[in-house]
């Protein structure tokens, strides 16, 4: 056997094979390159999905000539100079890998602006030489995605910033660099989600959290509207994702996930960026500190809107809404939107609004959508739609009848769970019975459900029984995972009731309405939360001061 | 470009394609129409990045162009336009104007490219049908379908399309749906000129548009496409395209039960009156409600304490044993008999809790299966 170095350009070819995937990752290079040289515009172009051109045109700080040559070379870079500077890194590039790897796989052009201000780097018929990579490439549509993620990542990373996705021609992304976080959510998320969004602000010990997350009307079903940014990096660490979570734990259903924007700004030397090729990774000297750090930015600012929806809601709800923009500045959709609430607004007028003697409260109004609004004609009323429905299922899983009726399901489905999830079920197996679970054991740690509680027939088998395990498990703690038959009949109503945020029709809400009156306790939940708030004539005429 | 066009084409387009353009989106562009005209024709087109559609509409067209337009905002205008002929004529900074009579509103409007263009379905394998038996095959199973997006798959209706490799079926379309409690599958013979050998999952949202779009149409036929991601249907001048569910769809076949031990035909009308004011009680008990076949009739029951009870006596034909008390959840059975066309039905029982099935007398192609409720009377 001989050994041999390996000539250069194949060193850059294995290392392109770390750090460029996709075209995605040799976009997220070149923008990096312009942020890094403090490019307030990048104008991003792709052809075919970046499988033709990717063309990052920025107004940097630029190059001369004879430095595009030296960029092209492996570890050359202006960024840092020795191993010390690898712990305060400040710059999104360091290592001097990017360039010189995207040569080896594309043919790339850098083309300083004559003017002196700010580069073009083209790069044309990605992976070319190496036909393997380019077989594993995905569809345009699926390859153009990663795209439009990368720069929406980093237009809402760099607000002050005015990014451009074009793609054959067409814009898909275009923020306007104003430096207000809002106008470039704006730009990606659009006003209906943007409105939805409550401010952040928090200091810790060795930094700051800020950024915007949704209130908890509104949830989403897959993590990725979840974005964090460490020291203006985008990055993906689980532990962050897990401590916003943990926040909206009792707010949101269980499943879905909230919206936010995260900067977590901190002392560089507390945080490792360096452990993966692409960057994407970091590592926290102190994860504890930076999870409780962001639990409780989140905790603190829901905390905020939370008072602003409760007792005081309509009276001084505008206190602590975030504006969007300023008005000159709306983008045409939020002219539209004002446009559109009018027309709506005189559409229903020929509409007559009348009580319903026959029920003991007509709904009106499904507000955001979580509460009911109803009245008697007196009165207005607000009823919590799970807690309503809740107590409803609580009494129905009371009665002799339907206490332990089972709704068989078509296919049994199996389930698998953890240890400590397997031990929650075991211990509370009997319990689960008596309320119409058939559940038996199929091996270790999975399980085979046959039938649902008869409440529960709107709810997937599955979902809810891990639910309900989750939940045992917390409740019950390590010591102890017995929990008392009363519990579980809170847990099978209170997961088979409808969520917050779920759509009703008049007529549901009606017959909601009509079987919460119908129960033991109509006002309140069966954890002892109200499941109503009355507001009486001579309440309002004090609070209008007639 | 500058056009003029009726009223109520204008309207018929934009009313149909407006439900479509999502209005909760992550790209505001999408809340848009896109206007094309060209020769005699406006094309207006809607994409929400899930389903994309695409119409035609008469118009004389003075100068050819396109334009994209708020929908939302659109659709609340033209339903107010006195009928007569409208003009649109594309200005300068982009605004549009919208004249009749002497009359004009204003719109701003976006540049056309911005428009994120319909991804056609443009190889794969197809079929056509008639608008009127894909409607009705839409309308007796969507239904069923899971409201919970936890369980994606069955969000949508299974669309099978060839040969069955069921003994007995003798359908070469079928569509169905299940929510995990109940199932409904309607089939159909129809002229196939080769096997498309088609099993797709098709987002409901997709199918209840669709079902709009041919309602009471009878005339032509309906062009299924489809390919490994998407389908695509076209009907006169519409073109719908979805993107398609993927994932497994349970095994139908194995949960039809193969037998039965009672089988009982009974008017369908009475049946669903019966059982609707069944289920009126019945709300009270998680929707739980006895049935038992005794005597020639079929009795249904409800109670619930504190508010009363229902015994609900309906005359029947009855073939085989009688049949115990069994219980099912009165609502899926009411939701069935709604979409239900024949004047007669059939319940069939099993043993014990096996599931019951209703059919509509003497027709093979629908069937829908619902499971019992084990009570504690009946263990
Ligand atoms: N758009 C740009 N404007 C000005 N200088 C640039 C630009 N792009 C690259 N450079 C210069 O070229 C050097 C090499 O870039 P390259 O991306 O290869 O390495 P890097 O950014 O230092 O580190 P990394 O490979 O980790 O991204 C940079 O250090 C910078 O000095
Ligand atoms: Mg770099
Ligand atoms: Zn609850």
């Amino acid at each position: 056997m001989t050994i041999k170095l390996l000539p250069d350009d194949l060193i850059n070819k294995i290392a392109a094979g770390e750090v460029i995937e996709r075209p995605a990752s040799v976009v997220k290079e070149l923008v990096e390159n312009s942020l890094d040289a403090g490019a307030t515009r990048v104008m991003v172009e792709v052809q075919e999905a970046g499988k033709k051109l990717i063309s990052v045109a920025d107004n940097g700080s630029g190059m001369t000539e004879a430095e595009t040559k030296l960029a092209l070379q492996r570890h050359s870079t202006s960024k840092i100079t020795s191993a010390d500077d690898l712990f305060a890194i400040k710059t999104l590039g360091f290592r001097g890998e990017a360039l010189p790897s995207i040569a080896s796989v594309a043919k790339m052009e850098l083309a300083p602006n004559p003017a002196g201000q700010g580069l073009t780097a083209e790069v044309k018929t990605l992976f070319y030489n190496t036909p393997a990579r380019k077989k594993f490439l995905k569809s345009n549509a699926t390859e153009m995605g990663h795209i439009g993620d990368i720069i929406a990542k980093y237009a809402l990373a760099r607000p002050a910033v005015a990014f451009r996705l074009t793609a054959d021609g067409k814009v898909l992304l275009n923020s306007p660099g104003t430096g207000n976080l809002l106008d470039a959510v704006l730009a990606v998320y659009g006003p209906e989600l943007t409105r939805e969004l409550v401010p952040v602000d928090h200091p810790f010990r060795s930094g700051r959290v800020h950024g915007l997350i949704s209130r908890p009307t509104i949830s989403r079903l897959d993590k990725n509207y979840e974005t964090f940014f460490v020291n203006g990096r985008y990055v993906k660490n689980f532990l962050l994702n897990r401590a916003l979570e943990e926040a909206y734990r009792t707010l949101i259903p269980n499943g879905r996930y909230p919206v936010a924007i995260l900067f977590v700004e901190i002392d560089p030397a507390q945080v490792d960026v360096n452990v993966h090729p692409t960057k994407r990774e970091v590592k926290f000297a102190d994860n504890t500190m930076v999870m409780q750090a962001v639990r409780e930015a989140v905790q603190v600012a829901l905390e905020v809107t939370g008072k602003d929806m409760g007792a005081d809601a309509g009276i001084d709800a505008g206190g602590e809404m975030v504006e969007i923009g300023s008005n000159d500045q709306l983008p045409i959709s939020g002219f539209e939107t004002g446009l559109q609430t009018l027309i709506t607004a005189s559409n229903s007028e020929s509409t007559e609004l009348s009580v319903d003697p026959a029920q003991p409260l007509t709904p009106i109004y499904q507000l955001m959508p979580t509460y009911i609004v109803a009245t008697d004609g007196r009165e207005l009323v607000l009823i919590d739609q799970h807690a309503a429905h809740e107590r409803t299922l609580y009494d129905q899983l009371s009665g002799k009848k339907t206490a332990g009726a089972s709704q068989i399901l078509l296919v049994p489905e199996t389930i698998e769970l953890s240890v400590g999830e397997t031990l929650a079920l075991m211990s509370n197996l009997d319990n689960l019975k008596c309320f119409g679970f058939e559940i038996a054991e199929f091996g270790s740690n999975s399980f085979i459900v046959r039938a649902v509680p008869a409440v529960s027939a709107k709810i997937p088998a599955k979902q809810l029984l891990h639910d309900i395990v989750t939940e045992l498990l917390e409740e019950g703690g390590s010591t102890q995972l017995e929990v008392k038959k009363e519990n579980i009949r809170k847990l099978v109503a209170c997961h088979s009731a409808i969520k917050a945020g779920e759509r009703l029709t008049p007529l549901e809400m009606a017959g909601l309405i009509r079987a919460l009156f119908l129960t033991e306790n109509p006002l309140t939940c069966p954890h002892g939360r109200p499941t109503m708030i009355r507001i009486s004539q001579a309440e309002l005429t004090k609070m209008f001061g007639r | 470009m500058e056009f003029n066009c009726e009223k109520k084409e204008l309207q018929t387009g934009v009313s149909m394609i407006e439900k479509i353009v999502s209005t909760r989106s992550t790209l505001p562009i999408i809340g848009n129409l896109l206007f094309e005209a060209q020769k005699n024709s406006i094309k207006i087109s809607a994409n929400n990045l899930e389903i994309g559609m695409e119409l035609s509409i008469k118009a004389t067209v003075s100068k050819e162009g396109s334009a994209l337009l708020p929908a939302k905002t659109l659709s609340g205008i033209v339903s107010k336009l006195p009928e007569t002929k409208i003009g649109f004529k594309l200005g300068e900074n982009s605004t549009i104007k919208i004249n009749y009579d002497q009359s004009h509103f204003n719109l701003h409007a976006l540049p056309a490219d911005e428009f994120p263009a319909l991804n056609k379905v443009k190889e794969g394998k197809t079929f056509n049908i008639s608008p009127e038996t894909l409607h009705s095959m839409i309308k007796q199973t969507i239904f069923a379908v899971s409201g919970s997006e936890e369980k994606y798959v069955l969000t949508g209706v299974l669309l099978e399309a060839g040969k069955s490799s069921q003994a007995g079926d003798q359908t070469n379309v079928r569509l169905v749906a299940t929510d995990g409690y109940r199932l409904a599958k309607r089939g159909e013979k129809i002229e196939l000129k080769s096997d498309p050998g088609i099993s797709v999952i098709v987002p409901a949202k997709a199918l209840s548009e669709l079902a709009k779009i041919i309602d009471g149409r009878d005339k032509g036929e309906v062009k299924i496409h489809v390919s490994n991601e998407q389908i695509s249907f076209r009907y006169d001048d519409v073109y719908l395209v979805s993107r398609l569910i993927q994932g497994q769809f349970p095994d139908y076949r194995q949960v039809i039960p193969k037998k039965s031990a009672t089988k009982i035909t009974l008017s369908a009308s009475e049946m669903l009156r019966a059982a609707e004011r069944a289920a009126v009680i019945a709300a009270g008990s998680a929707n739980v409600s006895a049935f038992e076949v005794r005597g020639g009739k079929l009795y249904i029951t409800a109670n619930t304490p504190d508010v009363g009870s229902v015994t609900e006596v309906i005359a029947a034909d009855v073939k085989g044993v009688e049949k115990a008390r069994v219980s099912f959840n009165i609502r899926l059975i009411t939701d069935v008999l709604n979409v239900i066309d024949a004047e007669m039905v059939t319940l069939e029982l099993g043993e014990g809790l096996s599931p019951g099935v209703i059919k509509p007398e003497g027709q093979t192609e629908y069937l829908y299966i619902v499971m019992p409720i084990r009570t504690q009377e009946a263990a």
